[in-house]
């Protein structure tokens, strides 16, 4: 059988989706060569495209993006917060650092990209509880400023009673 | 699974799922972002991964599922935007212009879903029929069936160029 009836069978079946695997690398290489007949010429971008495809990568070094799962914001004093949160990470044993990899709840984890997104997470997590937390202490300051005027009347008795043995003497 | 072993068997798939992330998505970014929250929750099921025989076939079904998810959230996000006479170009439109893409990528991204990831994952990825039935939870004569109808357009599409 010629060269170019093999290919046009091969095509035909290739395109009924009846090739086996070996048929379709047979195709591939085929169109990957230098020595294509002019009737095929239509259908090499489609068989480079599949192989440009197949070379690419997911990056080493992914740009930073928000994932679903940890957009969480932090609208009350972020830089503090996150600090106070990876203080006490770090304090309790959470999250240890030490060179290339990072423990975390007791396992050591070599890849950083996985390490940072979890680490982060509970840095979130820890953020969040702490601004929950911040909550009640504002509340508690607003108390306290309500209760201001009530402690001044203390301070008010005192300089009545003051300015009565003043007169009284 | 411990860490070592997740390394091995979950994190090895990164391209794999990335790829199949774009082909679904039609969006680099959007991508990178499934790719993360996939790495992300299987992390968190680690424990539960070593009963699983397919890992291949259960992380690559996984990605579907989330991509489309996705998809279904952002079809909901888009008809509330409709409603307030907010227009977003198409992705596909978005992901032909990115990447320059080449006239077969075009045909390819304007298939319908399925045929798109039976597509690539047969031509790209290099998949027997009965692994991609386990992946996209059909019968190994429907993935034929997708194969074939996806093929054709693009045959039909080419040759009309």
């Amino acid at each position: 059988m010629k060269k170019t009836e093999k290919i046009n069978r091969l095509l035909d079946l290739y395109f009924a989706g009846e090739t086996t695997i070996t048929q379709e690398n047979e195709l591939k290489k085929y169109f990957a060569s230098n020595d294509i007949d002019a009737e095929h010429k239509v259908y090499r971008q489609l068989f480079e495209t599949f192989e440009t495809e197949k070379s690419e990568k997911y990056p080493k070094n992914p740009p930073e993006i928000k994932t679903s799962s940890i957009r969480k914001k932090i609208f009350v004093l972020p830089v503090i917060s996150t600090a106070i949160a990876a203080s006490i990470l770090l304090m309790t044993g959470i999250f240890q650092t030490d060179g290339s990899y990072v423990i975390i709840n007791g396992n050591r984890i070599n890849d950083s990209e996985l390490a940072l997104q979890i680490a982060q997470a509970k840095i979130d997590k820890i953020s969040a509880s702490l601004e929950s937390s911040m909550k009640h202490v504002k509340s508690m300051n607003k108390i306290d400023k309500s209760l201001q005027p009530l402690q001044k009347v203390e301070y008010i008795k005192t300089k009545i009673q003051h300015t009565f043995e003043k007169i009284k003497h | 699974m411990n860490t070592k072993q997740f390394n091995n068997r979950i994190l090895k798939h990164a391209d794999r799922i990335y790829r199949l992330a774009k082909s679904i998505l039609c969006d680099e970014h959007a991508a990178l972002d499934a790719v993360q929250d996939l790495n992300l929750k299987l992390w968190e099921k680690r424990s539960e991964l070593d009963k699983i025989e397919n890992i291949t076939g259960f992380v690559l079904r996984s990605m579907r599922n989330l991509c489309l998810d996705k998809l279904r959230r952002k079809h909901i996000e888009n008809e509330l935007q409709d409603d307030l006479e907010y227009s977003e170009s198409d992705p596909y439109s978005k992901l032909e212009k990115k990447d320059m893409a080449t006239q077969a990528t075009t045909l390819i991204n304007r298939l319908p879903e399925l045929q798109r990831t039976v597509i690539r994952m047969r031509d790209v990825e290099g998949f027997e029929l009965n692994e991609i039935a386990e992946i996209t939870l059909l019968t190994e004569n429907a993935v034929r069936v997708n194969l074939s109808r996806a093929r054709q357009k693009i045959r039909e599409q080419l040759l009309e160029n």
